[in-house]
């Protein structure tokens, strides 16, 4: 017990002796840890408002003027019972017009309106969209034309498709961004506490000479990476939790408010900011200690 | 006894210099012996096998009669704890107290506190540097900062003493205050290794001398002198 109590002794000496350069790694891995969790948040929450958007993309189904209230309303029901419903909304003839003189005010159009062309429709929000198609197909019988009642099917489909390419290629940005911030991040540490060890390396040189074994050498290095990585996540873990609930949730509640989106990172009902903070701890320790290892191999062979 | 003892040591180094030639020589347990020569003579290279800083290219050297040229990696800190080294530049750690230094010594071999206590002082008074126990290397005259190094050599109580130039940097009455200090230790017993480039102290200890150029022994004298 001698020895773990000089490991735990000497890392704190040593942090208190070398107080800049543990000082300049722990700000280093806050800093760092801070920007990827940040970003990571800004990111879940695009994708969120991306997916939202897909999700409102609707089908609208014309019904002929000659239907019937009874195949109206069995239609409805079926639709209703569809997996893939989010929601659906009848729009009368009446409504229709409205609607539409609403859009056009104004122009010279209306005038020439004489009652109401317009057909009654059913606007279908999918909660799946990519699976628009398959929902449109179920308004056509084995020949190929419309189910009684149904005039016609449209649903914006020249939008839709490059919708889903941009928040594909969206998705792919971010990620990438995040890695290549995490590698930034990982490159950062590794050198500030590869610097640290350095600046240590007579200490090293003079454990080797009078007989220190390796294991003994590196152990306090492999503590003080942790705890710099360790502190230095805490750290950023913290300025997280302050700027996320202060100011990043003014914007989500904005948008909640706009947009009637449910999944974004704070005030989403997913522990997403539970993930970020062990996400950014065990990154934080990790790349201490390993740091510290590659490090380590390099000074410790005298 | 038999302390080191070389057997056809040679080393090449990878730019191909030659630093020694099929060394043979014997070093009997307390003795005190210089190793002169100019610079490149292979001196630093002898102290560096030692303690297997380097690895010879030929031959084996037996320390208190154990072969250590196909020792292990992991057994040289074992072997390093029985050589006490002393060097020109002294290798203190700046951010520790004389007694930290000296201690740091023990600290990293696993020693318990209690032994620390007892011993760090004892060899801080053999060195006569008790009084700066709290002392900090800068605050120390070069002499001093060599006893301390002396002392963090010695606290193990190691069989083998090896210094390499320790008056390189000192003027000759604090290098004669450091002799007096690595007499006393061979008194004790302990075998005293010394590489010196010193005339006035070789000639006043007259004490055995081993005389290396171009990585060959040309002299091997009892009670010598530096030579010409």
């Amino acid at each position: 017990m001698v020895r773990t109590r000089y490991f735990f002794s000497e890392t704190f000496t040593s942090l208190k002796r070398n107080f800049f350069m543990g000082f300049t790694a722990i700000t280093t891995v806050a800093i760092t840890l801070f920007i990827v969790g940040f970003f990571a948040i800004i990111v879940y929450d695009i994708q969120g408002i991306m997916s939202s958007i897909k999700s409102q993309v609707e089908l609208r189904v014309y019904l002929k003027d000659n239907i019937s209230e009874e195949l109206k309303e069995y239609i409805e029901q079926e639709i209703i019972s569809w997996e893939e419903t989010e929601s659906v909304e009848y729009v009368s003839k009446d409504i229709a017009l409205e609607r539409f003189k609403k859009q056009m005010e104004g122009s010279n159009i209306l005038k020439e309106i004489d009652g109401n062309p317009l057909p009654a429709s059913f606007d279908i929000t999918l909660n799946n969209p990519e699976k628009i198609d398959q929902v449109e197909l179920r308004f056509y019988d084995r020949d190929g034309n419309f189910i009684e009642g149904v005039d016609d099917v449209i649903y914006e489909r020249k939008v839709v498709k490059p919708l889903f390419s941009i928040t594909a290629i969206i998705g792919t940005i971010a990620f990438l961004i995040i890695i290549v911030l995490l590698l930034a991040a990982i490159v950062l540490i590794f050198n500030t506490i590869r610097l640290s060890i350095y600046a240590r390396r007579k200490e090293i040189e003079v454990m080797k000479l009078v007989g220190a074994t390796n294991w003994f050498v590196r152990i306090p290095f492999l503590f003080e990476g942790f705890f710099e990585g360790f502190i230095g996540s805490i750290i950023s873990i913290i300025l997280l939790f302050f700027i996320g609930n202060f100011l990043l949730i003014k914007g989500e509640r904005a948008i909640v408010d706009i947009m009637r989106i449910k999944e974004l990172a704070i005030v989403g009902s997913g522990n997403v900011m539970l993930y970020v903070y062990v996400g950014v701890l065990v990154l934080g320790g990790l790349i201490g200690i390993l740091s510290s290892v590659i490090a380590l191999r390099r000074y410790v062979k005298v | 006894m038999n302390m080191i003892e070389f057997k056809n040591i040679s080393k090449i180094y990878e730019d191909n210099t030659v630093a020694l030639k099929k060394i043979n020589l014997v070093i009997r347990k307390g003795e005190f012996l210089f190793l002169v020569g100019p610079s490149g003579s292979g001196k630093s290279t002898f102290i560096k096998l030692l303690i297997k800083e380097i690895d010879e290219s030929n031959g084996n050297i037996y320390i208190a009669g154990r072969n250590i040229s196909n020792l292990k990696s992991s057994r040289i800190p074992q072997l390093r704890r029985n050589i006490g080294c002393v060097f020109q530049d002294y290798k203190l750690l700046p951010n520790r107290t004389v007694f930290e230094n000296v201690a740091f010594a023990l600290e990293v071999i696993g020693k318990p506190t209690y032994e620390i206590k007892i011993r760090v002082p004892q060899v801080l008074k053999l060195v006569g540097l008790y009084s700066k126990l709290n002392s900090y290397p800068h605050q120390l005259s070069a002499g001093e900062q060599q006893r301390v190094s002396i002392a963090r050599a010695f606290v193990n109580r190691p069989p083998i003493l090896l210094a390499d130039e320790p008056t390189g940097n000192l003027d000759p009455g604090t290098s004669e205050g450091i002799m007096k200090i690595l007499s006393r230790i061979n008194l004790i017993g302990t075998t005293v290794l010394m590489a010196t480039h010193d005339r006035n102290i070789v000639n006043s200890m007259r004490r055995r001398v081993v005389e290396l150029e171009e990585g060959e022994i040309i002299r091997d004298q009892k009670r010598g002198v530096y030579g010409d």
